[in-house]
């Protein structure tokens, strides 16, 4: 008999690493013996918490103007993200994207959990996000999102507007600043090893085979 | 692959770091780009 893996994904909606991060971890997991034993759990991470809901402007104007970078120099940063999304099979489109607050994603990130289909949400707000330049600060586009992978459109339009997982989102970025946990996307896999960045996929396999091996080793 | 029940958080000890010293990162709504170098050899 094995016993189950747990891995805790610290990650934001808002975050290109994390879309990326997300592919080398599949990546990574996919070449685990016991993947199916790996059960994952996303937790909320609130990247730039000064992002207004609404924000006229692109992903440069953003970064120029909340975090002071010459517009250059994020231009650079942005092409260089987009062909290593690119290098795992995403299609970043920075000129499209829609800079948003993120709490509202989070909470229906955790609705979802609820009803077992958080995997799939965070899969297709990523998407949403960086590929298809949809607003994921929106209760409407959230609820039309969720609908996509089969969340129940009214009871999550209610847990939204009703704030039912508020306290949850803020829970999970307090146990973010517990473990100390600056940048996403963050990874503790077996509630041992933290895995920081979007990190090359034979990093997770071998965290996950060194945290089985302990498994083994502690029968 | 699946998803863990709700509840069960990692406890809030000490974790033993594994990876790269650096790899792609956002701190702060900034996500810098780490060099090949970095991002292929572990940092001294």
């Amino acid at each position: 008999m094995t016993s189950s893996i747990h891995v805790d994904v610290w990650s934001d909606i808002a975050c290109p690493w994390c879309y990326i991060g997300k592919r080398k971890f599949e990546a990574g997991l996919a070449a685990f013996a016991g993947a199916d034993d790996v059960t994952v759990t996303y937790h909320s991470f609130e990247l730039s918490p000064d992002t207004p809901v609404d924000f006229e402007g692109s992903a440069v104007d953003f970064l120029a103007q909340h975090k002071g970078m010459p517009r250059e120099q994020v231009d650079q940063m942005l092409r260089q993200v987009t062909t290593i999304a690119s290098d795992v099979g995403l299609d970043y489109d920075f000129d499209s994207v829609r800079q948003t607050k993120t709490l509202l994603a989070h909470q229906a990130l955790h609705f979802a959990r609820e009803h077992g289909m958080q995997l799939e949400l965070v899969e297709r707000l990523f998407a949403a996000y960086f590929e298809e330049g949809r607003h994921v600060g929106k209760v409407d586009e959230l609820v039309a999102l969720g609908a996509e992978v089969g969340l129940e459109p009214d009871a999550l339009r209610a847990a939204l507007d009703k704030g039912t997982y508020a306290a949850a989102v803020q829970a999970d970025i307090a146990q973010a600043r517990a473990y100390g946990i600056q940048g996403v996307p963050f990874y503790v896999i077996g509630g041992k090893y933290g895995v920081s960045g979007a990190q090359r996929p034979e990093v997770f396999t071998q965290a996950l085979e060194q945290v089985r091996a302990e498994a083994v080793e502690a029968r | 692959m699946s998803e863990q029940p709700v509840a069960a958080f990692p406890p809030p000890a000490g974790l033993a770091m594994a990876g790269e010293a650096e790899a792609g990162v956002c701190v702060d709504g900034v996500c810098a780009v780490p060099s090949p170098e970095e991002d292929a050899e572990p940092a001294d």
